[in-house]
C-alpha cells in the first residue's frame, strides 16, 4: 500500500490549489468550485485517517459524509446567491462586488 | 466495550421542540395568505417560548446524550449552555417582535424567514452544546446557511445580495479552514470527541496546538475578531436590518460558546499557551473596532464596528479565564447585557429607517428626531450610553466586571486599552444622540407595537442591569465550567 | 437614610423641573431654591455634631459582588463641600430665574443644574469608590449638559465636548486606579480603607494607582496640562459658570486630592508631583488671567490659578498647609461665586463682557457694584475680608516649611497672588467707574433675584473675615481634621500682628498695584508668550484631528469592500497564527516514507490526476471544462474511497457529484464567461500566499504521520453494528444510530439549504413582478 503520507500530501495539495483558485478567479462560481475543491481535499484526509489509522472505528467515515452533505447543500446556496447577484449586476465578479465598504 | 447510545432526550428536548415547530410550521405557514405573513411570525413564538421555558427549566441540571465511541456524550447541557441557549431564545423572540411589522414594509414578507430564524436558533444552540467536532461543524453550518440566505432576502436592495455573498464566501472558505483543522485533529487522535482529544493529546504535539490555533480562526471568524471582522461592516450594512439585529447577537455569543467551550472546558490546562493570541486578537479588535467605527456614516455600519469592538471587551473575560476560570462569567455577563442593550438600539435604528430605499440609516438623519420622538432619543441616547459604559447602565456594569476580571488576571495592559478606547467610543457612540437632541432636522421615526414592546424590555433590561447588576452576575458566575461535572461515560 | 434623601431627592426633583417651570414661571427659581434650601438648613443643624468629631454614615447595600454599596459618609470635609453645593446652588438657582427670565429654555437650565447639584452630593458624601467614580462621572455628564446648553452654537458644542473627553477621560483613568485600589486594599470603603491602613506607599501599586488618580483628580480641576478646557467651558451660561465652573464643580478634583491625601499622601511622589502640577497652574493661569479682555475669561483663569494654589497646598500637605487650603476653597467659592453672577449680570445690563467696552456701570447698578467690590477685595486678599485670611495662612504654612523649595514656592505664590489680585481690579474697576462707552443698550440695576446672590456670597465672606471664629472650629477645623487626622489646629484671626506673612500680604498687594497701573505697556511684553500655537489646547485639537485621520487611513486600508483583500487577510493571518506554533516547537522526525515498491498503481493514478485536474480548474477559462474536471476530481475520489475499501461512501460521492455537478453547468449555463485571473502582480502574491498556506499543511500532515497514533479508545464497532444497530451497511448504522444528532443536525442543515434556494428563487420572481422595481 502506498504509505499514508502520500496520500496527505495529495489533500494539502489539493486544498492549496482550491485556496489558490479562491484568492485568483475573479468569478464568484469559480472561488465556489475552489471552496469545493478544499472541502474534498479534507474528505480525502478524513476517509485516509480513517483507513490507515481506525479502520475499526469509522467515525471518520462518517464525518466524510456529513461535510460531502454539507458543502452540497452550501454550494446550492451559494449557487441561489450568485444568481440573484448576477440577476441584479449582470456581473458575478468578485471585484465588482464592493459598494459595501469603508 | 462499545455502548449502545443511550438517548437522554431532554438534554435536546428545546432544541427538538424549535426545529419540529419549524417544520410545522412551514405547512401551516402554506394555509396563511400572502397579506397575513405576520401570522406566521406571531406562531414562531410559539415554538420559542415553550423552548425558552424548558431552557429554563434545564438550569441547575448537568447531563449528556448521544455518548459517541469513547463514551463521551456529543451533546451536553449544563448551565453554560443552558445560560448561553437562553441569551438565543430571548434574541430570538426579540427578533420576532422586530421584524413583523419591518420585513412587511419591506416587503419581504415571507413565512421562510421565521422557519430560517428558528433554524439558525437550534444551530446556535447547538454550538455551545455540541462536545463533539463534528456536531460543533454541524452547529457552525446550521447557524450558518440560514444567516446567508436571510442576509439576501431584501431583493429589492442594491447592497443585500452582495453582502449575502460575501458573508457566504468568506463564511464556506473560512469553514473549510476550519473543518481542514478539525480532520488534521481527528488524524491526531483517532477520535472527534472533545474530552477524549484532550486527553489524548499531550502538550509537547505541536499539533495540539496547531488544530487549538485553526478552530480560533473558525471561531474568530463568527465572533467577528480582528483580522477576521472584515465580513460584518459589509454584511450589517446590506443585510435587512432586523436581521442584522438578530445575528449581531445570535452569531456572535454562538461563536463565543463554541470558543469559551472549547479553550474552558477543553484546553483549560494550556491557558498560558493560549492566552496571549486571546490578549492581543482582543487588543486589536478593541482598537480597530473603536477607531474604525469613529468615521462612519452610516448607523448600522457604526454598530456593525461597535459589535466588533464589544467583541474585543468579551475577549478581555476570556483571556482572564486562562488564569482564573471564574472570570468567564464576566463576559457571559457582559453578553447578557449587550444583548438588551444591541436589540434596543437596531429597534431605534428600525424606527428610523425608511424602507423606500435604505433612507434614514445615516447618522445625519438623526437631526431633530428628539423634537418629534422624545421618548424614542431618550431611549436612543439611553442605549448609546450603555454601549460607551456610563454609569447606571447594563453596558457600564458588564464593562466594570470585564475589567476588574482583565485586573485580577493582570492583563493590566489590555484593560487601559480597553478604558482608552471606551473613551474613544464615546465619540461616535454620542454623535446620532448629539444630532437627535442639539440639531434641527426632519428626522421621522414609525413605532410599531412591536417595536415598541422591543424598546421597552430593553430599556428595562438595561436599567436593571445598571442598577441591580448582583443577582445577574451570580447567574453568570453558576454558568462557568468550575461548577461543572466532567461527562463520563455511563454504561 | 437622610443622606441618600439629599442626594436622590436632587434627581427627583431634576425629572420634574421642567414641569414646575412650565407652572410657576417666573417663580421657579425660588421654588426650587427650597430644596437645597432644605438641605442646607439641615447640614447646617449636623454641624456641632460634626465639629465634636462624629460623622453620619448610612449604608445601603448594593451590588455586593461589584463591592459597591451605597455608603454615604458626612464627615467634616463631606460637610464643607455639601454647604457649598447646596448654599450656592440655592443662590443659583434663583439668579437663574432672574438670569433666564423669559427664556423658555429655564425649565430645561435648572434640571441640568439640580441634576448637577444631586450628583455632586452624591459625589462628596460617597464613601464608596465605585460610587464615588459613579457620581463623578455624573458631574462630568451634567457638565458636558450645561455647557452645551445653547447647543445651537457650534463653539457650545465643541465647548461641551472638550469638556466631556477631558474630565470623563480623567474619571476614566481614575477609575482604574479604584479598581487598583479596591483590588489591593481589598475593600472599596474609603474610611474602611483609611482606618484600617489597609493601603500603604509601600504597596507595589502604589505608584499606578497614585498616577492614575492624579490624572482623575488633575482634569477634573482643570490642572496643567489639562486646564484649557475651564476657558472654554465659559460657553456655558453664566450662573452655570459661577456654580460648576469655579465654586463647586472643578473642586471635585480638589476634594479628591484631600479625600485620598490619608491613604495616598505624604510621600515624596505624591508631594513632588502635586506641587509641581499644583505651582504650575497656579502661576500659568494668574500670568494669563490678567490679559484677557473678557469678563468671564479673566474670572476662569484666575479660578485656574486659584485651583492651583489649592492643589500646591495639599501637596505640601502639613496640617496648616491643608487647614489653609480649606479656608481658601472657602473663600474662593464666596467670591468667585459672587464675581461670576456679577459678570453675568453686567453682560446682562451692557449685553457685553469685554472690559474694553464696559465702564462707568457704578451709577447704574450700584448694588451689584457693591457685591463685585466686596468679593473683588476678598478676590485680591485686602483685609478685612476671608481672602485675607487665607492669604496669611498660605504664607504662615509655608514660612513653617524647612529647606529651599518653600522659598521657591513662595515667590512664585505671591507673584500669583498678585497677578490674581490685577485680574481682581480689572473685574471690580474696568466695568463699573471710567468713562461710560456707548452700549447697545441701556443698563439698569439687576432685578432682586440677581443681586441677592452676589450680594449674600460676598458679604458672607466679609462676616467670615471680621468674624473668624464662626468658620473655625465649625467647618475649617473639622474638614481639616477629615484630611489630616490632626488635633492641634491654629485658630483663624484677622491680625496676628506684624509677621512675616503680613509683610508677604503687603508685597503681594504692592505687587498687585504696581503690574495694574503698568498692565498696558507690560501687556505688549507678553503678547508673544501667550499665542499658544504649542500648549495643550493645540495637542488636544492635534490628537483629535489624528485621531479622526488615522481612524479614516485605517478603515480605508482595511475595509476596502474588495473581496479578494478580506481573503488575503485571513489566509495571512491564520497561517502566520497556526504557523508561529513550530516556533515554540521542535519537529518530530519527519522522513517522508519513500518505501513505495508496493505501489498501487490506480491509487497513484488516480492521485496525480486530481491534483492535474485541481490545477486546470484553477485555471481554465472555458465554464465547461472547468466544471467538467471539477467532475473529473470528484469522480476520481470516489473511486480512491472505493480502493479504500468504503463502498458506502464512495456512493455518496458519486451522487453528490453529479448532482453538484449538473447544478452548477444548469446555473453557469445563464452566466458570462469565466474572466481572466486576476492581474500579473496580484497573482503571485496569491501564489505565495496559497503555497505558503500549503506548506503549512503539508508540514502538520508530516507532524502527523511522523508521531504515533495515541488514540485511547477504538472500539470494534463494526462488530457491534450488527449486534446492536441491527445494521449491515456501517455508514448507514452509524448515521442513524450511533450518530443521531449528528445526523438530526445535517438533515436540518439540508432542509434550511433547500429552504433557502426555494426562498431565493422566489423572492426574486416576485420583485420582478413589482412594477416599480428596477431589479
Amino acid at each position: 500500500m502506498i504509505p499514508l503520507s502520500w496520500y496527505l500530501i495529495v489533500s494539502a495539495l489539493l486544498f492549496s490549489i482550491g485556496l489558490f483558485g479562491l484568492l485568483a478567479r475573479r468569478n464568484a462560481v469559480a472561488m465556489l468550485m475552489a471552496v469545493e475543491l478544499m472541502l474534498n481535499a479534507v474528505n480525502i484526509n478524513l476517509v485516509a485517517f480513517w483507513r490507515y489509522q481506525t479502520p475499526e472505528a469509522p467515525a471518520g467515515l462518517a464525518w466524510a459524509v456529513f461535510v460531502l452533505t454539507i458543502a452540497a447543500a452550501e454550494a446550492a446556496v451559494g449557487l441561489a446567491l450568485i444568481i440573484s447577484v448576477y440577476r441584479r449586476r449582470d456581473s458575478v465578479i468578485a471585484e465588482e462586488l464592493d459598494t459595501l465598504k469603508f | 466495550m462499545f455502548a449502545a447510545p443511550t438517548l437522554n432526550l431532554w438534554v435536546i428536548t428545546p432544541l427538538i421542540i424549535l426545529t419540529v415547530w419549524a417544520i410545522i410550521l412551514m405547512f401551516i405557514d402554506l394555509f396563511i395568505p400572502a397579506g397575513k405573513k405576520q401570522w406566521t411570525g406571531w406562531l414562531t413564538l410559539v415554538g420559542l417560548i415553550p423552548a425558552l421555558a424548558l431552557t429554563l427549566m434545564q438550569w441547575g441540571q448537568t447531563g449528556g446524550a448521544f455518548i459517541a465511541e469513547g463514551g463521551q456524550p456529543m451533546v451536553v447541557v449544563d448551565n453554560f449552555a443552558t445560560f448561553l441557549n437562553t441569551l438565543y431564545l430571548l434574541t430570538g423572540i426579540l427578533a420576532v417582535f422586530i421584524s413583523v411589522s419591518y420585513i412587511r414594509d419591506a416587503g419581504l414578507e415571507r413565512g421562510e424567514y421565521y422557519f430560517l430564524m428558528l433554524f439558525s436558533i437550534v444551530g446556535m444552540m447547538l454550538m455551545g452544546m455540541a462536545n463533539d467536532l463534528i456536531l460543533i461543524f454541524l452547529a457552525l453550518e446550521l447557524l450558518s446557511i440560514p444567516l446567508y440566505i436571510l442576509s439576501g432576502f431584501d431583493t429589492g436592495s442594491d447592497t443585500s445580495e452582495e453582502s449575502a455573498l460575501k458573508y457566504f464566501l468568506l463564511g464556506a472558505f473560512s469553514s473549510a479552514f476550519f473543518l481542514f483543522g478539525i480532520a488534521l485533529t481527528y488524524g491526531a487522535t483517532g477520535t472527534t470527541s472533545l474530552p477524549v482529544i484532550l486527553d489524548t493529546i499531550s502538550l509537547d504535539d505541536p499539533l495540539a496546538l496547531a488544530a487549538l490555533g485553526m478552530l480560533l480562526v473558525g471561531f474568530a471568524f463568527k465572533v467577528g475578531a480582528v483580522p477576521f471582522h472584515m465580513w460584518t461592516p459589509d454584511v450589517y450594512e446590506g443585510a435587512p436590518t432586523s436581521v442584522v439585529a438578530f445575528m449581531s447577537i445570535g452569531a456572535k455569543v454562538a461563536g463565543f460558546a463554541a470558543l469559551m467551550r472549547v479553550l474552558g472546558q477543553g484546553f483549560p490546562m494550556w491557558g498560558e499557551l493560549w492566552q496571549p493570541a486571546i490578549v492581543v486578537i482582543s487588543a486589536l479588535t478593541m482598537i480597530v473596532g473603536n477607531f474604525a467605527a469613529v468615521r462612519q456614516q452610516n448607523i448600522k455600519r457604526m454598530l456593525a464596528y461597535s459589535g466588533i469592538a464589544n467583541a474585543g471587551y468579551i475577549l478581555i473575560g476570556v483571556a482572564a479565564s486562562a488564569t482564573d476560570p471564574e472570570a468567564i462569567s464576566a463576559s457571559l455577563y457582559y453578553m447578557l447585557a449587550y444583548l438588551f442593550t444591541n436589540i434596543g438600539a437596531f429597534a431605534v435604528v428600525i424606527a428610523v429607517e425608511k424602507l423606500d430605499g435604505q433612507k434614514g440609516l445615516l447618522v445625519e438623519d438623526y437631526k431633530g428626531l428628539a423634537k418629534r420622538h422624545l421618548l424614542l432619543s431618550l431611549a436612543l441616547a439611553y442605549f448609546m450610553f450603555s454601549l460607551v459604559g456610563i454609569p447606571l447602565t447594563g453596558g457600564f456594569t458588564a464593562k466594570f466586571y470585564v475589567f476588574g476580571a482583565g485586573v485580577t488576571a493582570g492583563l493590566y495592559w489590555l484593560v487601559v486599552i480597553g478604558a482608552i478606547t471606551s473613551v474613544v467610543s464615546a465619540f461616535y457612540y454620542l454623535r446620532p444622540v448629539l444630532y437627535a437632541f442639539m440639531y434641527e432636522g426632519p428626522a421621522v421615526a414609525r413605532v410599531s407595537r412591536g417595536l415598541m414592546f422591543v424598546l421597552v424590555v430593553a430599556v428595562f433590561a438595561t436599567l436593571v442591569f445598571g442598577i441591580f447588576p448582583g443577582p445577574w452576575y451570580e447567574l453568570a458566575s453558576q454558568a462557568t465550567f468550575g461548577n461543572v461535572a466532567t461527562f463520563v461515560a455511563g454504561g | 437614610m437622610a443622606l441618600p434623601l439629599i442626594v436622590f431627592s436632587g434627581f427627583l426633583l431634576a425629572l420634574i423641573a421642567a414641569v414646575i417651570a412650565h407652572v410657576a414661571r417666573r417663580a421657579t427659581g425660588w421654588l426650587l431654591a427650597l430644596l437645597p434650601l432644605g438641605i442646607f438648613a439641615y447640614l447646617v443643624r449636623l454641624i456641632p455634631a460634626i465639629a465634636d468629631g462624629q460623622t453620619v454614615v448610612t449604608e445601603i447595600v448594593w451590588v455586593p459582588s461589584l463591592k459597591v454599596n451605597l455608603t454615604f459618609n458626612l464627615d467634616g470635609l463631606a460637610l464643607l463641600m455639601a454647604l457649598l453645593v447646596s448654599g450656592i446652588g440655592a443662590l443659583i438657582l434663583i439668579y437663574t430665574s432672574g438670569y433666564m427670565r423669559d427664556d423658555p429654555g429655564i425649565g430645561r437650565l435648572d434640571a441640568y443644574l439640580l441634576f448637577f447639584m444631586a450628583s455632586m452630593l452624591g459625589l462628596v458624601l460617597s464613601d464608596n469608590l465605585f460610587t464615588l467614580f459613579i457620581f463623578w462621572e455624573l458631574t462630568s455628564i451634567s457638565s458636558y449638559l450645561l455647557i452645551g446648553f445653547k447647543y445651537r452654537y457650534q463653539t457650545s458644542r465643541d465647548a461641551a465636548l472638550q469638556a466631556l473627553l477631558v474630565t470623563a477621560g480623567g474619571g476614566l483613568a481614575m477609575l482604574a486606579g479604584f479598581v487598583l485600589l479596591s483590588a489591593s486594599a481589598d475593600s472599596a470603603t474609603i474610611s474602611t480603607i483609611i482606618n484600617d491602613n489597609l493601603f500603604s506607599s509601600s504597596s507595589s501599586m502604589y505608584g499606578a494607582v497614585l498616577i492614575l488618580i492624579l490624572l482623575g483628580a488633575f482634569a477634573k480641576s482643570a490642572q496643567f496640562p489639562f486646564h484649557f478646557w475651564l476657558p472654554n467651558a465659559m460657553e456655558a451660561p453664566t450662573p452655570v459658570s459661577a456654580y460648576l465652573h469655579s465654586a463647586t464643580m472643578v473642586k471635585a478634583g480638589i476634594y479628591l486630592l484631600a479625600r485620598f491625601t490619608p491613604i495616598l499622601g505624604g510621600t515624596t511622589a505624591w508631594t513632588t508631583i502635586v506641587v509641581s502640577i499644583g505651582g504650575l497652574t497656579m502661576l500659568l493661569g494668574a500670568y494669563l488671567a490678567w490679559q484677557k479682555r473678557d469678563l468671564k475669561r479673566i474670572l476662569a483663569y484666575a479660578t485656574i490659578s486659584v485651583l492651583g494654589t489649592i492643589v500646591l497646598l495639599l501637596g505640601i500637605g502639613t496640617e496648616l498647609a491643608v487647614e489653609a487650603a480649606m479656608v481658601f476653597l472657602l473663600a474662593h467659592a464666596l467670591y468667585k461665586g459672587a464675581l461670576f453672577m456679577v459678570a453675568g449680570s453686567v453682560d446682562k445690563a451692557a449685553g457685553t463682557r469685554n472690559i474694553d467696552g464696559l465702564g462707568g456701570l457704578l451709577a447704574k447698578m450700584p448694588v451689584t457694584f457693591v457685591a463685585a467690590l466686596v468679593a473683588g477685595l476678598s478676590m485680591a486678599g485686602l483685609p478685612p475680608l476671608l481672602g485675607f485670611i487665607a492669604k496669611e495662612l498660605e504664607y504662615d504654612a509655608l514660612l513653617h516649611e524647612a529647606g529651599a523649595y518653600p522659598v521657591l514656592v513662595i515667590v512664585a505664590l505671591v507673584a500669583a497672588n498678585a497677578l490674581v489680585g490685577v485680574a481682581a481690579g480689572l473685574v471690580v474697576i474696568k466695568p463699573f467707574f471710567g468713562r461710560k462707552p456707548m452700549l447697545k443698550r441701556d443698563p439698569h440695576e439687576s432685578p432682586l433675584s440677581m443681586w441677592l446672590g452676589p450680594l449674600l456670597l460676598a458679604a458672607l465672606g466679609l462676616l467670615f473675615g471680621l468674624m473668624p471664629a464662626l468658620v473655625d472650629d465649625t467647618l475649617i477645623v473639622p474638614a481639616t481634621v477629615a484630611v489630616t487626622g490632626a488635633t492641634e489646629l491654629e485658630h483663624l484671626a484677622l491680625w496676628h500682628g506684624l509677621t512675616v506673612p503680613m509683610g508677604l500680604s503687603v508685597l503681594t498687594i504692592g505687587l498687585a498695584v504696581v503690574v495694574y497701573l503698568l498692565r498696558n505697556r507690560l501687556q505688549v511684553m507678553t503678547k508673544r508668550t501667550t499665542s499658544g500655537r504649542f500648549g495643550p489646547a493645540h495637542f488636544y485639537e492635534w490628537s483629535l484631528d489624528w485621531m479622526l485621520r488615522s481612524a479614516d487611513k485605517l478603515t480605508l486600508f482595511l475595509q476596502n469592500g474588495n473581496l479578494r483583500v478580506y481573503l488575503n487577510v485571513i489566509i495571512g493571518t491564520a497561517v502566520l497564527l497556526v504557523g508561529s506554533v513550530f516556533l515554540f516547537y521542535t519537529l518530530p522526525d519527519m522522513t517522508l516514507n519513500t518505501d513505495i515498491n508496493d505501489v498501487s498503481v490506480i491509487a497513484a493514478g488516480l492521485s496525480g490526476m486530481i491534483i492535474v485536474a485541481a490545477i486546470s480548474a484553477t485555471l481554465f477559462r472555458s465554464r465547461l471544462a472547468a466544471i467538467a474536471v471539477l467532475g473529473v476530481i470528484g469522480y476520481s475520489i470516489a473511486i480512491l474511497f472505493l480502493l479504500f475499501g468504503a463502498p458506502d461512501l464512495a456512493m455518496t460521492q458519486f451522487s453528490v457529484e453529479t448532482l453538484t455537478v449538473v447544478v452548477i453547468v444548469l446555473v453557469i449555463w445563464k452566466l458570462p464567461y469565466f474572466e481572466n485571473l486576476t492581474k500579473r502582480g496580484d497573482r503571485i502574491k496569491d501564489v505565495v500566499i496559497a503555497v505558503a498556506a500549503g506548506l503549512l499543511m503539508t508540514l502538520f500532515v508530516l507532524v502527523i504521520t511522523a508521531t504515533p497514533l495515541t488514540s485511547q479508545i477504538t472500539p470494534d464497532i463494526v462488530a457491534d453494528s450488527y449486534l446492536i444497530a441491527k445494521g449491515r451497511n456501517v455508514v448507514n448504522v452509524i448515521l442513524v444510530d450511533f450518530r443521531g444528532v449528528d445526523t438530526f443536525g445535517e438533515i436540518t442543515v439540508l432542509s434550511v439549504a433547500g429552504i433557502g434556494v426555494f426562498v431565493l428563487s422566489r423572492l426574486r420572481s416576485e420583485k420582478r413582478r413589482r412594477p416599480d422595481d428596477d431589479g
